[in-house]
């Protein structure tokens, strides 16, 4: 039986998250002879209760750790964004009420400890990325104080470098495009030079519009729009097309990405056709790299490749590949029917490879989260049906996967890499 | 298991024939043969007895002797007599009025008139709201003294609790008052504002229930007794405290000479809860938290609500015990000052109720037959809240503000929900002889919540609280209780709980909700016995219920998460065993024992858990989850003469997580198999002392000095085996202590109170503080006539 009788001193649970200042420990595994450690993988680890544990990890291709005894102690609830090599920032999605965000490293010995100071995160959001070095959040759909029938967008910007100085800062975004409707934005990626830019999904005002959550119909389903901005909310261009229509994949009050740049700096939009209103096929254009209109010249459509499923979310892994998340059932974006087919697309070569190879099967996926690349390299945390969670290893060009690191958790939250300063 | 049950049987069984004893009972009565209740009765030599209850019977079981027995009686002349006790004795007796119309003594002694309750076969503790009646304590106060029993408080006057009964908590923890159930009552009335003052005792039964009280309590019942209208009185209070702190209570009860009575008690609270806290600030330009806590006073923390409890009716007339018609009406106010964590602070968020609640009582012994008593209650409630949270504003500890453009310092929000509840009891006592009783309860209760207008409200909410959700329960129980008539009786009995729910359940399938109203009946079938023994000194308890906690709304039908509703869901459930001892003996005549030690086992299964299946895009609830709990409640009491008392409760509690799985649908064993449930006090204790003077500030005073600690320790907020760097709830050890001067036999009341004297940081959930040492002085006037 696992009875724990308490023996911690009290001085270590005073207060709360500064669990992440509190005593060094001695050299882990993997570290380096005279044990300093110079960078580490970041999980978060879900633990079916209130809480998530943070544990690094030397490889996450092979082998296994567990949270039994190891890890730091966090509320469950946050998003890890990784704004810059070294730091990890969380925002806590408390469903509206505020929460306190968080900022992590690693130190010498390869241990999370607390990175600049705790932050105010006052509004939920639905959408999330990283820009300039910077960690950004978005929110839609909220009404202004001062206006009625004016709807806005909240953003909240962390900067690391700074102690985790936060800007929150708001936008009317009621008729940025002369239609009169308003915008939710879904999907954050860095523009270069300070700027980012960010996919603006339409929605009419209608009498119970209100929170955020439910975007409404629209009158113009056959267009897409990314808007670029810069760190202050400055509204620096409006990129317009009607090859497509909007960019976002939906579930529930999630506003997930469907826009991603390569490795050059060039921002692919992708636009799985969410819209029963829309004409429009599922396919994706660009925006090269610091231009100011769409590339004409690009289009793919993405309905011809992949026999009439509809996908709901967009990584980028690596160079040219993209990782799509699809539905289980063709023709369907109803959540009922599943979600945890995947695929490969290269948006240069235009090819498309469901990934099948040492990836389980769609019935078998019980959990999946974002998946991620680093170094170059491309993973998914995913629990298999009567498995562990593990981290699938996925090799882009052979559109094959094997599985790595086994997590003895409940499930994976996020993934990333630490690297000291 | 069954095993342990039938040898324990045994044994306590074969213990029977040992003991030679007798009772000594009788009924007391007035000159005009009316039956008189709350007349002590006491065995001069053992300084044991009883008090005579409604019926005017009393009943004392004793060893072959001869005895000096004396009764007393306010407003009565005392008599005392002598017995014989070689056989049953039965002993009727007549009080004369006295001229004196002196007050109920002030004593603390004892606990005689809960005796009754506290022999019964079930695990029960007794509480005796008495000895605080001189303190400006609530009833959620009291209730942290008793083994078993912790409450979770947020923070000061009026804030928000919880209570944890064995480690059950939520709903699986029913609360009533006088055989009512609370649940629909709202918060303006409620038991973190009603003064103790107000209610005689408080009964909480863990584990095994009688079907008295009709609901589906898993874990246990904790019933509130009201002060009882016997006689005219009047006790009045007023206090005032720390904080800006103002407390006043009025209770006034007529009997008139036909039986026609009239009670009102009317009851304020007020208070700024402006004490200090220690915490982190916000640096409204940078967004960010200091590193390190400093001190500040809470500013958006005021709390205060009015009621009214008044009911007229008639009490001892041909056609009824008591009948009344009453209601309650009630309001409240409460700002609040943070979120889930302390460091998030509101300014300006707060919240408003207000209930009524008009009710029915009726009672008679020996309604239409001979042998037959009923009892029904019948009440209706209404109640409203809104929340309201329209500031464009963001705060920090300081006090000290800036504007933002979005509306609502936390989910915007203003929210009005209208919740109507009604429930009738009907509760009819057989007594085929005066050995076997049978006994039928039901319980119906209705709840139905509206929400009646939104702004913003958040996620997909906002169709769906437009709808209403109504659950109406009953729960129909049958008991036979077989009474020896020597030194044991018993219990058995059964309970049929049936439920039907109307909710919303979203019908869509993209990302617009889209709901349609459902509805679903079920029905559970449950069962139990207990049963008690007593040999010399010691008493014997078993007891045995197959309980449920019904299903919920929201775990049915579905929240802004749920969307699948699972038909086959099944409540969850609990076996639940309780095996007590108890010791009660008095040396010399002047020290009086009492030790009780109760071991509990919960074997709780089908708990209901939310499972996310992405692969077929569903969330549904199921039945996965199964927890062994297993402890011990401690509780034990001294008393030396009219002088000094000492008591003291102790609790450990083990739970044991037995879900092998990780999940309903899977074969990976669980990370937390075999864990310790997190969030969960399982080492806790109270102890008080009172120190009396009688004599020192007059004719008929008494100086009471009292004082009161509590001890919860350590314990993690999240599984124990998880993690390496976790978060714990720091043991808390804090104490009171009180002063107070009772003058003319408690008519008037004097009384200084300090609380955690050694300005401790308490609190009951992560790092939410309580306050720290805080003061108040209370008056307090009682007045009590016998009715001539």
């Amino acid at each position: 039986m696992k009875l724990q009788f308490l023996q911690r001193p009290l001085a270590l649970a005073l207060m709360g998250v500064a669990v992440l200042t509190s005593c060094s420990k001695s050299d882990g595994p993997g570290s380096g002879g005279d044990g300093d450690v110079s960078s580490k993988y970041f999980i978060s680890a879900q633990a079916d209760g209130d809480y998530d544990y943070l544990i690094t990890v030397d490889d996450l291709t092979q082998g296994s750790v567990s949270i039994a005894g190891n890890g730091t102690e966090v509320r469950s609830g946050y998003s890890w964004l990784f704004p810059n090599p070294s730091t990890a920032i969380g925002f806590i999605y408390q469903q509206g009420s505020p929460g306190v965000g968080l900022g992590v490293t690693i130190d010498q010995n390869g241990e999370i400890v607390q990175s600049g100071s705790e932050f105010l995160v006052e509004s939920r959001f639905t959408t999330l990325g990283v820009a300039g070095g910077l960690a950004i959040t978005a929110v839609g759909g909220q009404p202004m104080a001062d206006q009625e029938d004016v709807y806005g967008a909240i953003f909240n910007i962390v900067n690391p470098d700074e102690g985790n100085h936060k800007e929150t800062k708001t936008i009317t975004t009621t008729n940025m495009t002369g239609t009169g409707e308003f915008f939710t934005f879904s999907g954050i990626v860095d523009g270069g030079n300070g700027t980012f830019l960010t996919s603006m999904v339409p929605s009419k005002i209608l009498p119970n519009t209100g929170g955020g959550g439910s975007t409404g119909e629209t009158d113009y389903p056959d267009s897409v729009w990314v808007a670029r901005f810069d760190t202050d909310l400055n509204l620096l261009n409006i990129y317009g097309d009607d090859r497509l229509s909007y960019s976002t994949g939906r579930m529930r009050s999630r506003y997930h990405s469907q826009i991603g740049n390569d490795d050059s700096g060039n921002t692919y939009v992708f636009s799985s056709a969410h819209s029963d209103q829309t004409s429009k096929n599922a396919g994706v254009i660009r925006i090269n790299n610091g231009e100011d209109d769409f590339d004409s010249d690009y289009y793919w459509d993405l309905d011809a490749e992949s026999d009439g499923y509809k996908f709901m979310k967009v990584w980028h892994i690596t160079g040219n590949y993209f990782l799509l998340n699809y539905y289980n059932t063709p023709n369907s974006v109803d959540r009922n029917d599943g979600y945890t087919k995947y695929a490969i697309v290269n948006v240069v070569d235009k090819s498309f490879k469901w990934l099948e190879s040492g990836f389980p099967k769609p019935e078998e996926i019980t959990a999946s989260s974002d998946a991620f690349t680093i170094d170059g390299q491309a993973f998914i945390p995913l629990v298999v049906e009567n498995q562990k969670p593990a981290i699938y290893v996925i090799d882009p060009a052979g559109a094959t996967a094997s599985r790595g690191l086994e997590v003895d958790a409940t499930g994976i939250t996020n993934v990333g890499k630490l690297t000291r300063k | 298991m069954q095993k342990l049950l039938f040898t324990l049987g045994l044994i306590i069984m074969s213990l029977w024939c040992i003991a030679q004893e007798y009772t000594l009972s009788g009924t007391v009565k007035n000159e005009q043969g009316d039956p008189v209740s709350g007349a002590s009765v006491r065995v001069l030599e053992h300084r044991k007895g009883a008090r005579s209850d409604e019926n005017g019977l009393f009943s004392i079981r004793l060893s072959e002797a001869n005895y000096r027995i004396r009764v007393t009686h306010v407003g009565s002349i005392s008599q005392t007599f002598e017995v014989r006790l070689d056989s049953d004795v039965v002993q009727n007796i007549v009080l004369k009025s006295s001229d004196d119309e002196s007050i109920e003594e002030v004593t603390v002694v004892g606990q005689v008139g809960v005796k009754k309750v506290k022999e019964s076969a079930y695990n029960v503790t007794v509480l005796d709201a008495k000895p605080t009646y001189n303190t400006s304590m609530e009833v959620t106060a009291l209730l942290n003294k008793a083994a078993g029993v912790r409450i979770r408080q947020e923070a000061g006057l009026g804030s928000d609790y919880n209570i944890s009964l064995n480690g059950f908590t939520g709903r699986a923890v029913k609360i009533f008052m006088d055989g009512v159930p609370m649940e629909g009552f709202g918060s303006a009335y409620n038991l973190n504002n009603i003064p103790t003052t107000m209610i005689e005792r408080v009964d909480i039964y863990k584990g095994v229930v009688p079907i008295e009280f009709g609901g589906d309590a898993m874990g246990g019942v904790i019933n509130i007794i009201t002060r009882p209208l016997n006689r005219t009185f009047v006790d009045a209070s007023y206090s005032y405290g720390s904080f800006n702190t103002h407390k006043s209570n009025l209770n006034f009860g007529y009997v008139g000479k036909n039986g026609f009575s009239v009670d009102v008690r009317a009851l304020q609270n007020y208070s700024d809860n402006s004490y200090r806290t220690f915490t982190k600030s916000l640096d409204l330009a940078s967004e960010t938290f200091s590193q390190n806590k400093s001190w500040y006073n809470r500013f958006n923390d005021t709390y205060h609500n009015e009621s009214l409890v008044a009911k007229i009716g008639f009490v001892h007339t041909p056609w009824a015990d008591q009948f009344f018609i009453g209601a309650t009406i009630g309001q409240e106010y409460k700002e609040i000052q943070n979120a889930y964590v302390q460091q998030l602070v509101y300014g300006m968020r707060h919240r408003k109720g207000n209930t009524l609640m008009p009710n029915l009582a009726y009672q008679k012994r020996n309604f239409l037959i001979q042998g037959l008593d009923l009892n029904v209650n019948a009440n209706y409630n209404r109640n409203r809240n809104e929340n309201i949270d329209t500031a464009a504003r963001t705060y920090n500890w300081e006090g000290q503000y800036k504007p933002k453009r979005s509306v609502g310092e936390g989910a915007s929000t203003l929210s009005k929900f209208e919740n109507r509840n009604g429930s009738v009891t009907a509760n009819a006592r057989y007594n085929l002889s005066d050995q076997h009783f049978f006994n039928v309860n039901n319980t119906f209760t209705t709840f139905t919540r509206k929400s009646r207008n939104n702004l913003a409200l958040i996620d997909d909410l906002t169709a769906r609280d437009t709808m209403r959700s109504r659950t109406s329960k009953n729960v129909l129980g049958i008991s036979y209780q077989f009474d020896s008539k020597k030194n044991w009786n018993m219990t058995a009995f059964y309970k049929l709980y049936s439920q039907h729910m109307i909710g919303a359940v979203d019908t869509s399938s993209s990302n617009t909700a889209s709901y349609a109203e459902q509805s679903r009946t079920t029905a559970n079938s449950g069962y139990g016995l207990a049963g008690t023994y007593f040999y010399r000194d010691l008493q014997f308890k078993l007891s045995y219920e197959k309980a449920y906690r019904l299903l919920g709304s929201n775990e049915l039908f579905g929240d802004e998460t749920l969307e699948t509703a699972n038909t086959s869901l099944r409540p969850e459930k609990s076996d639940n065993i309780n095996f007590n001892v108890a010791y009660n003996k008095v040396f010399n005549k002047q020290h009086d024992f009492y030790v009780e030690a109760g071991l509990i086992y919960r074997n709780t299964y089908d708990y209901i858990r939310r499972v996310v299946e992405q692969r077929y895009g569903t969330i549904s609830s199921v039945n996965h989850g199964k927890v062994l709990s297993y402890g011990a409640d401690f509780e034990a009491r001294y008393a030396y003469d009219n002088r000094f008392m000492l008591g003291g409760a102790f609790t450990y509690l083990a739970t044991k997580n037995l879900q092998r799985y990780a999940s309903a649908n899977t074969t990976v064993e669980s990370i937390i198999y075999e864990d310790q449930l997190p969030n969960i006090p399982y080492v806790y204790g109270n102890l008080d002392a009172q120190y009396m003077l009688p004599g020192l500030l007059g004719d008929q005073s008494v100086l009471t000095l009292g004082y009161n600690a509590n001890y919860i320790h350590e314990f993690y907020l999240g599984w124990p085996s998880q993690g390496s760097q976790k978060y714990t709830l720091p043991t808390q050890f804090s104490h009171d202590v009180f002063v107070s001067a009772a003058l003319k036999n408690g008519k008037y009341n004097l009384s200084l109170e300090a609380r955690n004297v050694t300005d401790e940081l308490l609190y009951d959930n992560f790092e939410l503080q309580k306050p720290g040492r805080h003061f108040s002085v209370k008056l307090r006037y009682f007045f009590s006539k016998s009715n001539r």
